[in-house]
């Protein structure tokens, strides 16, 4: 709600107070990606999905929102994990029990689980630089499974929004 | 090939290999596995789909040789489960 504050230098001696930057949309970026990309590594690998967003303020936070098609398939107990990075820096990972599953369960060799998962993260880059967000993907250690992002046509999307602080 | 039969071909010719192949740029990760060349995989899928005829034809004989040694058919099996 709007209010007076005291200003000298005015006529009154009151202005109206400016109203604060915070919380404002300062700007959005987004992009969709839609290859169909297979991951069998123990170790992270990108799934293509990214998108870079150049904040015009270094007090800005960064609202990441990411919904990722992830399809688990192939082993008879499956499991594989999903990352979210700043430039080469994770910023949002998923620990579990199972060797840091995010996805876990049992598939058979010819059948499947998956669907479309968001992830939501609130980040403070502090930089007015180019920056870059994206993810990252692979298979649990112990389980000869196959992670696929975008199978059979579905698309995955990241949406960034700089936010004034 | 579509991208998911690309992926069941190199699995079935490269067990357990660690790769990433987005749409069909394949990246190879496996230190104790070769790549395989676009031929092979090209095979892999032909001996796939091989291998899934052979063990669904197995599983038939199976189911048949069951039935046969029961002394009944299949939709008699059905109403005994049912």
């Amino acid at each position: 709600m709007p209010k007076f504050v005291a200003n000298s230098s005015t006529s009154t001696g009151l202005e109206w107070q400016a109203p604060a930057g915070g919380g404002k949309v300062l700007q959005v970026v987004s992009a969709v990606y839609s290859t169909s990309t297979g991951i069998t590594t123990t170790s992270y690998a990108d799934t293509g999905l990214s998108a870079t967003i150049t904040p015009t303020l270094n007090t800005s936070k960064i609202l990441v929102l990411i919904s990722q098609s992830i399809t688990l398939s192939g082993g008879q107990v499956s499991g594989g994990a999903v990352k979210v990075l700043r430039g080469a820096t994770d910023i949002y990972t998923v620990a579990g029990t199972n060797n840091q599953a995010f996805l876990a369960g049992e598939t058979g060799a010819n059948s499947y689980l998956g669907g479309s998962f968001a992830f939501n993260y609130l980040d403070s880059p502090a930089t007015t630089s180019a920056t870059t967000y994206k993810t990252q993907g692979r298979r649990n250690a112990s389980a000869a499974s196959t992670m696929t992002f975008n199978a059979d046509g579905a698309s995955s999307s990241i949406t960034l929004l700089e936010i004034g602080a | 090939m579509q991208h998911s039969e690309k992926m069941k071909a190199i699995q079935f010719i490269r067990p357990n290999a660690q790769f990433v192949l987005a749409g069909d740029d394949l990246t190879w990760c496996d230190e104790e596995q070769t790549e395989p060349t676009e031929t092979e995989i090209q095979a892999g899928w032909v001996a796939y789909q091989a291998a899934q005829i052979a063990e669904a034809e197995a599983k038939a004989a199976q189911k048949a040789a069951l039935l046969d040694r029961l002394g009944i058919t299949e939709e008699e099996a059905k109403l005994l489960l049912a």
